[in-house]
């Protein structure tokens, strides 16, 4: 296809919800003031006497759409924690769109939403019961299959158009933004939601602390003694349109998704490419996509676990890129925790409003950053003015697979 | 520039072989990547290409119900019995790690993406794999269903008495490659529509669905079977000029129609 026929995708709305905070502004000042919100779990979660801070999003926060309908709000009342929060996202996402869900309903609207354990099956009670040879109450298993977050987000909002849930593991939430973005492109739909959405499970802390990746102390994304991540959860999307028909609307453009790019490794099943040449290519592809030179980026939202592997894969493939050395790279998840499938949508929320203020904060528990990286990130406590209004939110996932959104804020 | 069906595969687990070159790279995983993998190296078999040869500017887009449902519940068994979780278990048990096996062992650098839904997902990545390659981002692009239930599965559809019909696992997988407008002698995709809907959740343990080609009816009642019977299709209508498929189910409709010239 030319590219010249491709529309650019604006971002109409977004929202997030995390650790950081209930809506996008206030996690955003939390960031600023270089606030970590974790709370330590002491039992529950890991296995044994294991404790490690886990970023928990408040109970309270997760009332979405107040005034429902009855109907409505017997519906909500069996939807799960992954879907609240999604849910919360997209009402604020909405709010800032100055868009109802009636609004909504007149047009054709795509749901791209990224999950890891959202799309699983891991209730205990039912499953204890199942292997004890009791016929389990189906009402767990029935939520589940009711539960499919953009086939749920889609008939809780009662809209029409592409659905899509991808289960990219970490670079979920990066990809559906990639996707929401192409349906815009090809005309499917026209208005897309693109984002991700992921509760903490003990699945997801039983399984990292099995591959050793999990800190017992708060993460520090590219510092020097870095010990692993923290896991987290919560939900960050953008509300997408073609910017003729957003023109069109009088909506209030926030920014633009100019590119977007997704490469593999093809290295291992599990580790990254210690080199980043999978990251390097979707890097690359992301920019050629949105018509964008490595020279005209302001900033990288990088995917910074504070993982040891992760960390330096990712550095090496910036310097590999030549991003000139003073474009500040940083990580939030010191604040957010690793929210696996919602980091992507959560990541390029902040990206957006970091473009938008033409200022970035610092890697939160960053603070002696490792020498030895090819390319150094911006440390904690320091906060940088920077040129330009367009940037990078980057994931890379286990399986190999590595994303990058290239994104333009409005200067609103 | 059209998409063209390239080549197709599709086998139930009672089925597998696993290929003697691909013995090394499998003996760890589970059944759920070991289908997804074969799939996959019979769909390159299939147009002549070796597994070592590159396939960099190839995507891989794999769609499922259920995912790795039973290698999450080995995770859980550990769990609930207080004990360590197995890291290749756990590996194992991420929906995507069928998808970075390939993507390892087929040398494949393009798109690399699962996505699930508990309808018609085989034809959601076969329409996300349209659009990456009308795009331009890939020439060519493996699309696949994979599922492997679980026996919690089969017997929740069991106890609500909708296990008339057996579910098997299984892997279809399809090539599809960019081709300009004037090429080729293969099935293009002239046509791709999906509407699903919210249907009652014991409507996703039935799975009925008609699968429609105009001239006869299959009905079936498996997550895979839409896929497996398209597939089976493509490979028998060779002589044909046209292939418009309907599937119909409790939970909406696709209509794909395959052209050829």
């Amino acid at each position: 296809m030319s590219k010249l026929l491709v529309p650019s995708i604006a971002v109409i709305g977004y929202g997030c919800v995390s650790a950081a905070g209930k809506n996008a502004k206030v996690a955003a000042a939390h960031i600023r003031a270089g606030v970590a919100a974790h709370v330590p779990v002491a039992s529950g979660y890991f296995p044994g006497d294991f404790t490690a801070p886990c970023f928990l999003v408040q109970d309270q926060w997760l009332q979405p759409f107040s005034g429902l309908s009855l109907a409505k709000q017997q519906q909500i009342s069996r939807f799960n924690r992954t879907l609240l929060m999604a849910l919360v996202a997209i009402e604020e996402a909405l709010q800032r769109a100055e868009m109802s869900v009636a609004d909504l309903q007149k047009k054709r609207v795509g749901i791209a939403l990224g999950t890891t354990v959202g799309c699983t099956f891991h209730n205990e009670e039912y499953y204890r019961e199942w292997k004890a040879g009791v016929d389990p109450n189906s009402g767990p298993l029935f939520t589940y299959l009711a539960s499919n977050i953009s086939h749920a987000v889609q008939d809780f909002l009662g809209v029409k158009g592409p659905r899509l849930v991808i289960t990219n593991a970490c670079a979920s939430g990066t990809d559906a933004i990639g996707v929401a973005k192409s349906w815009l492109e090809h005309g499917l739909c026209d208005i897309a939601i693109g984002g991700g959405a992921d509760e903490l499970s003990r699945i997801a802390c039983h399984g990292f602390k099995s591959l050793m990746l999990v800190s017992r102390e708060e993460c520090r994304p590219f510092d020097r003694d870095r010990k692993g991540l923290n896991l987290g959860e919560g939900s960050g999307v953008v509300l997408l349109e073609a910017e003729k028909n957003a023109l069109a609307g009088n909506r209030n453009i926030c920014g633009w998704i100019r590119g977007y790019g997704i490469a593999g490794d093809a290295h291992h099943p599990t580790a990254p490419d210690p080199e980043g040449r999978g990251l390097q290519r979707a890097l690359g592809k992301a920019l050629h996509n949105g018509g964008i030179t490595g020279g005209m980026i302001g900033m990288i939202n990088a995917h910074g676990t504070g993982t040891p592997a992760n960390d330096l894969a990712e550095t090496n493939a910036l310097a590999a890129i030549g991003f000139d050395p003073a474009v500040p790279v940083v990580s939030t998840k010191g604040a957010t925790g690793h929210t696996l499938g919602a980091a992507g949508g959560i990541e390029a929320v902040f990206t957006l409003m970091n473009l938008n203020r033409g200022e970035v904060s610092g890697t939160i528990g960053c603070r002696n950053p490792d020498p030895k990286f090819a390319f150094q990130v911006l440390p904690s406590a320091q906060n940088v003015t920077f040129s330009g209004r367009v940037g990078i939110s980057q994931s890379l996932a286990f399986g190999g697979s590595n994303s990058a959104l290239v994104i333009e804020g409005a200067g609103v | 520039m059209k998409v063209s069906v390239r080549a197709v595969s599709g086998n139930y687990l009672q089925d597998l072989r696993i290929p003697e070159e691909l013995g090394r790279y499998l003996r760890r995983a589970d059944t759920f990547i070991q289908l997804a993998v074969v799939a996959a190296f019979q769909t390159f078999l299939a147009v002549d290409e070796g597994f070592q040869d590159a396939h960099g500017d190839c995507g891989l887009i794999l769609g499922t119900t259920f995912g790795t449902m039973e290698t999450n519940f080995g995770v859980l068994d550990q769990i609930v019995a207080g004990e360590q979780a197995s890291p290749i278990l756990f590996s194992h048990s991420v929906f995507n790690a069928a998808v970075g096996y390939m993507a390892t062992i087929f040398k494949i650098k393009g798109c690399a993406l699962t996505v699930t839904d508990f309808s018609f997902p085989f034809f959601r990545a076969l329409q996300e794999a349209s659009l990456a390659l009308q795009s331009g981002t890939i020439t060519r692009c493996l699309v696949l269903q994979v599922e492997t239930y679980s026996a919690l599965l089969h017997d929740a559809r069991k106890s609500h008495g909708v296990d008339e019909y057996s579910w098997h696992p299984g892997a279809v997988c399809w090539l599809l490659e960019a081709e300009p407008e004037e090429r080729g002698t293969a099935f293009y995709l002239d046509h791709s529509e999906i509407d699903g809907f919210m249907c009652d959740p014991l409507g996703f343990l039935s799975y009925r669905e008609a699968v429609d080609f105009g001239d006869r009816v299959e009905n079936t009642c498996a997550p895979l079977a839409a896929a497996m019977i398209i597939g089976d299709e493509i490979y028998r209508a060779k002589n044909r000029n046209v292939l418009d498929c309907r599937v119909e189910g409790v939970n909406g409709k696709v209509r794909i129609t395959l052209k050829k010239g």
